[in-house]
């Protein structure tokens, strides 16, 4: 799902595409729905327990998912700077709270390349 | 890949009037919510508790102290209690994303600042809600979630209690709910949904590997897939 939520993201940022958005956007979700069939098919022996949830894949489950682990990697890295102590981890984080927007996100994106 | 959602539910008695009504419903559920709470030792001395909601409230003591003391996590009033909803969600979320961008819509409250979902007690007015941002040409989801955090603002009226909607999760997905919810006490950002639910997905997938590796019982590992219960709750 994160390889198609990042496939539907670049759909989205380049409107200066000659094919139409719309179209691009109906071939990112076409490989999605190929993959989770396949994935299906070749390792759940068939499990259909989450067809549903597939069934509605769109822009807004995608959007709740980038919200809930979009800068997950950062904090794993963070922990991981701070020696795995779970003390100076919530108070680094606490820090990180305690900054202006933009200089958070610039600290996240820093932390999530390392 | 499929994961459970948390959730901080707007909870506010200062509303402006034209979400009134909307506040109201909040203000009710969380009410009857926290009315249906008891202490869990009130549920362990009934002799009318069956023996495997026995244990697993058991067992959410044993991950209540880990938190605490393994985990740094809040030593206060919440998961001190349970409640049977007699429902399959906590509450349900509506959310919305435009037809060309990932962007959730955000709805701006009081206390918690601008969020990308809008809770409810009632699956009916969630669905309502969504199905009129289809009609405004919106993208939209609605899912059950098994727990909301007060944010640690309840815990003088005795926090946030375990529910019925989670209680049975398996071991490992029991522990990562915990953990997750306990850190929206910790630390809690305005407007800024990704830090605080990314954080708390970072403390429960940590601190989940960390109860496993140490605390869980045998069998808790489990198939990667064995979190159907809370996929199920997503599936709503």
């Amino acid at each position: 799902m994160l390889q198609t939520r990042q496939a539907l993201a670049a759909v989205y940022a380049d409107d200066a595409n000659l094919e139409p958005m719309e179209q691009r956007k109906a071939r990112a979700m076409a490989d999605f729905h190929a993959s989770y069939a396949r994935l299906k098919r070749e390792h759940w022996a068939g499990f259909a327990g989450y067809d549903a949830y597939i069934a509605r894949a769109n822009n807004a489950v995608f959007g709740v998912q980038a919200a809930y682990d979009g800068q997950v990697p950062a904090f794993e890295a963070l922990f991981a700077r701070e020696g795995r102590d779970w003390a100076r981890f919530h108070a680094a984080v606490a820090a990180l709270a305690a900054q202006p927007r933009a200089e958070r996100d610039a600290a996240l994106a820093a932390l999530a390349a390392r | 890949m499929f994961k459970r959602v948390g959730a901080a539910l707007a909870l506010s008695a200062l509303a402006g009037c034209a979400d009134m009504s909307y506040y109201l419903q909040s203000a009710r559920g969380h009410l009857a919510l926290m009315q249906a709470a008891r202490p869990i030792q009130d549920w362990l001395d009934d002799p009318a508790t069956p023996p495997e909601l026995r244990q697993r409230l058991e067992l959410a003591q044993r991950m209540r102290r880990f938190a605490v003391e393994r985990l740094h996590l809040p030593d206060n009033a919440s998961y001190h209690r349970y409640a049977d909803l007699h429902r399959q969600a906590a509450v349900w979320n509506a959310v919305a994303a435009p037809p060309y961008a990932l962007t959730l819509k955000t709805w701006c409250f009081p206390f918690t600042g601008c969020i990308g979902y809008r809770g409810y007690f009632d699956e009916a007015e969630a669905r309502a809600l969504a199905d009129r941002l289809r009609a405004e040409g919106m993208e939209t989801n609605v899912y059950g979630v098994p727990a909301y955090s007060t944010l640690g603002w309840m815990n003088w009226l005795g926090g946030d209690p375990l529910l019925n909607t989670f209680i049975r999760s398996n071991e490992g997905e029991l522990a990562r709910l915990l953990f997750h919810e306990l850190a929206h006490q910790v630390v809690y950002v305005k407007d800024d949904t990704t830090f605080n639910e990314s954080y708390a997905t970072a403390v429960e997938r940590l601190g989940g590997a960390e109860w496993l590796a140490s605390e869980a019982g045998d069998g808790a590992r489990g198939p990667t897939f064995a979190s159907t219960g809370a996929a199920a709750n997503c599936a709503h």
